[in-house]
Parts: C-alpha cells; sequence; structure tokens
C-alpha cells in the first residue's frame, strides 16, 4: 500500500518538474516577443492621435516619469510615464496619461496628447466600463464627443468653462451620462493643469511663445 | 473507426449531445466573450487547441495514471498547456489577449475540457481520443460562434467586426453591417442579452431535436 502511494509520488512530481521545464523554456524564449508585443500595443493609440498632426512615421516617442508630486493631480497613486514625442530629435507635444475614478462606474483611463503650445492635439479614452450605450460615447469607436477636446487649451478656454453646458461649461454633455462626461472633462483640464506646471522640465527650454501664455 | 461510426460520433458531439447545450457546460465563457464574433472565435480556438493538447498527452501518458493521479494529473497537464498558450498568444495575439482577459486563464476550469481528457485519457486510444476531443472542441466553438453571431448582428448590427485581431490588416474589410451603420440594439450586447439569447438558441435546439 505504501509503496503503491510512494509511485504516485514519483509520478506526480516528475510531471511537475516536467511541466515547469516546459513552461520555464517557453517563458524565456517569448519573454522579449511579449515585451515588444506589449510596447507596440501601448504605443498605438498614441501614434494614431499623433498621426492626425505628425506624419506618424517620422515621431519617436520617449517615456518620462512623472514627478511624484503631480501624481495626485492625474490621479495615480503609483509611478506612471508620460510619453515625449519627437520629430526630427525635437520635441514636439507631450502623451500625457491620466485616470479618474469620478466616472458612472470604474475606472476611466485617459491620455491626453498636448502640443508645445499647450494646445490639445487629442484626447482618447484608453479603458473604461461605462455603461454601453450611454456613459460609452466617451469612446471615439461608438461616438465622435471626445473629439470636442481637439485645439482647446488654457489659454483659449477659461477655467469654468472646462464643464459641461448645463453648468455654464463649454462642453456639450452626453445626454443620460452627465457624471462620465463631467468627469472626463475635469480630468482632461487636470492634465493640461499638469502640463503647465511641468513644462519647463519637459520640453527642457520654453519657447518665448509658450512663456506668454 | 469506421466511416460512419466516425459520422455518428461527429452528430453526437457537435449537435445532439453538444455538452454546451445540453448539459450547460462552460457557459461562463460562452456569455462572457459572445458580445463579438471576433473574441468568440478567438476563445474557442483557444479552447479548442488545449482540449485537443491535453487529450493527447492525457491518452499517451494515460498508462501511468491510476485513478489516485489521474484527476490531479490531468488537471495539471490543461492548467499547463492553458499558461504556455496563454504566453504564446502574447507574441502574436496581443489584442486578442487582452480583449479575452481573464476569460483565457479560466479555460483551465472549463468543465469541458476536463471531462474530455478524463474521459479519453481512461479509456480511448491516441487516435479516438484525438478525434473526439477535436469534435468536442469544434462543438464549443461553434455554439460561441452561433450566439456571438446573433449577438453581434443584432446588437451592434455589424457581423465579423475587428477580426483584424485574429487574421491580421486582410480582415479589416470582413465587416459587414447589413443593417446599415446606425443600427444598434445595445440590450444583446450586455450580459442579460446573453443569457436570453442563449435560452433562445437552447429552446430552438430541444425543439429542433423533438421533431426529428
Amino acid at each position: 500500500m505504501q509503496n503503491r502511494f510512494r509511485g504516485d509520488r514519483i509520478c506526480i512530481l516528475m510531471f511537475i518538474i516536467s511541466a515547469i521545464a516546459l513552461l520555464f523554456w517557453i517563458n524565456i524564449s517569448t519573454e522579449k516577443q511579449i515585451e515588444a508585443s506589449y510596447k507596440r500595443s501601448i504605443q498605438a493609440p498614441l501614434l494614431n492621435i499623433l498621426g492626425q498632426v505628425f506624419k506618424s512615421d517620422s515621431i519617436e516617442l520617449n517615456p518620462y516619469p512623472i514627478p511624484k508630486k503631480f501624481w495626485p493631480l492625474l490621479g495615480f497613486e503609483n509611478q506612471h510615464y508620460l510619453n515625449i514625442a519627437y520629430q526630427n530629435s525635437e520635441a514636439v507635444a507631450l502623451i500625457i496619461p491620466a485616470t479618474t475614478q469620478t466616472g458612472y462606474s470604474g475606472e476611466i483611463k485617459i491620455i491626453v496628447a498636448v502640443s508645445r503650445d499647450g494646445q490639445i492635439i487629442g484626447v482618447r479614452i484608453l479603458k473604461h466600463s461605462e455603461t454601453p450605450g450611454l456613459g460609452d460615447k466617451i469612446d471615439i469607436s461608438t461616438d465622435d464627443w471626445i473629439l470636442a477636446f481637439d485645439g482647446k487649451s488654457l489659454s483659449n478656454t477659461a477655467e469654468k468653462s472646462w464643464t459641461v453646458r448645463k453648468d455654464g461649461g463649454e462642453f456639450d454633455q452626453i445626454s443620460g451620462a452627465t457624471i462620465t462626461s463631467k468627469s472626463v472633462i475635469s480630468k482632461v483640464f487636470k492634465a493640461l493643469k499638469y502640463f503647465e506646471q511641468d513644462k519647463v522640465h519637459l520640453f527642457g527650454q520654453t519657447t518665448p511663445e509658450t512663456d506668454s501664455l | 473507426m469506421k466511416n460512419s461510426s466516425i459520422k455518428t460520433t461527429a452528430i453526437e458531439a457537435l449537435w445532439r449531445e453538444n455538452p454546451s447545450l445540453t448539459k450547460l457546460m462552460g457557459i461562463c465563457p460562452i456569455i462572457a466573450v459572445s458580445s463579438s464574433v471576433s473574441t468568440a472565435i478567438g476563445l474557442g480556438l483557444a479552447t479548442l487547441i488545449v482540449i485537443i493538447t491535453s487529450n493527447i498527452i492525457a491518452s499517451v501518458i494515460r498508462q501511468q495514471l491510476n485513478s489516485v493521479t489521474r484527476v490531479p494529473i490531468l488537471i495539471f497537464i490543461i492548467a499547463t498547456m492553458v499558461t504556455a498558450l496563454e504566453m504564446l498568444m502574447q507574441v502574436s495575439f496581443y489584442e486578442l489577449f487582452e480583449l479575452l482577459g481573464v476569460f483565457l486563464p479560466l479555460i483551465v476550469v472549463n468543465h469541458i475540457v476536463l471531462m474530455s481528457a478524463e474521459s479519453n485519457a481512461s479509456q480511448k486510444s491516441l487516435s479516438n481520443s484525438v478525434l473526439e476531443s477535436f469534435l468536442t472542441g469544434l462543438g464549443f466553438l461553434l455554439v460561441l460562434v452561433l450566439i456571438s453571431s446573433i449577438r453581434e448582428l443584432i446588437g451592434n448590427g455589424s457581423l465579423f467586426d475587428n477580426m483584424e485581431i485574429l487574421f491580421g490588416s486582410v480582415a479589416k474589410e470582413w465587416v459587414i453591417n447589413p443593417f446599415g451603420n446606425d443600427f444598434q440594439f445595445r440590450l444583446l450586447l450586455m450580459p442579460p442579452g446573453a443569457l436570453l439569447v442563449f435560452g433562445v438558441v437552447i429552446a430552438a435546439k430541444n425543439t429542433f431535436s423533438k421533431k426529428t
């Protein structure tokens, strides 16, 4: 009886060892490729926004760690990276990530592309779980609402205008999803605020025009 | 196996005794990923691959297994196959991997996979086991495709949208919108819609089976 169980144990042990060996081998042989496809999937939406303004094949993205004091402003609790877009080795735009919990259901992850002079190139929703048919209109695949941000900046839109029309703002509310629209608008505003405060670091030297804004 | 009996087995596995439609096995992924045909085919194929590979291994080593070790080792094999598939999928189908999310690792607990491995590992030869596991996986895939087609067609008004995550950029043109671009009936895209469609499909199958 004891012998039979010993055989079982050895049998199971052999399986575990060979399975671990197999998975280990697959893991090390795919690790690099997985990292590359992860990077591609992260960068694809960013390049997609920038493609409206710049030729996307001449753009190079470089990650930059967001300083800790700005994490609460953007809604982060740990280290995140923004991307600086370079064209001909000159920084031309920033892609700022932000996240908000004040939507209707769960977290909304946003990216805001800002050009050197502080104008929004585009805003996209990376991830959300808003109600299908209502709140999900923030997503470009279902509605054009998000395009309303294009061209806005802190200088051409006053602070009190950064809300929905119902509250005296400049942006349409998505009908049936005012909470969602408001939280996205306020987060985009905060991303611009962050840009305003940190642009000296981000672009190295600021040009005279951007200083006067 | 003779040709005629292959045919009977196929009809049995794909239609008459389809585990998803008759025993309601593995319906969690059917409910969760069937909102578009592309993710449904993705998960269906992943499950099919796991069923076939784990069945091959199970049938090769079935002499070594006894009643004590069989179930733990089978679960172990299935889990290994799923983990391997997860890593391989990230290499070339990263978008699909993200869309399937938690339902890819959940293939481990899909009862259809374990059931098929257990019934094959205990008595059948390699070729029979491959055939039967293929049919079981195909049956699951077909149910997924059927339900997701109905949901995507009525819910989103499109068919074969987003297929490029499976077949590359050629597939971008495959999408058809038979009711025009604005047609949507969102209820079917939400979880209750999945249960409604699933119920209707089972009812239709029962009615049809009774007649023949």
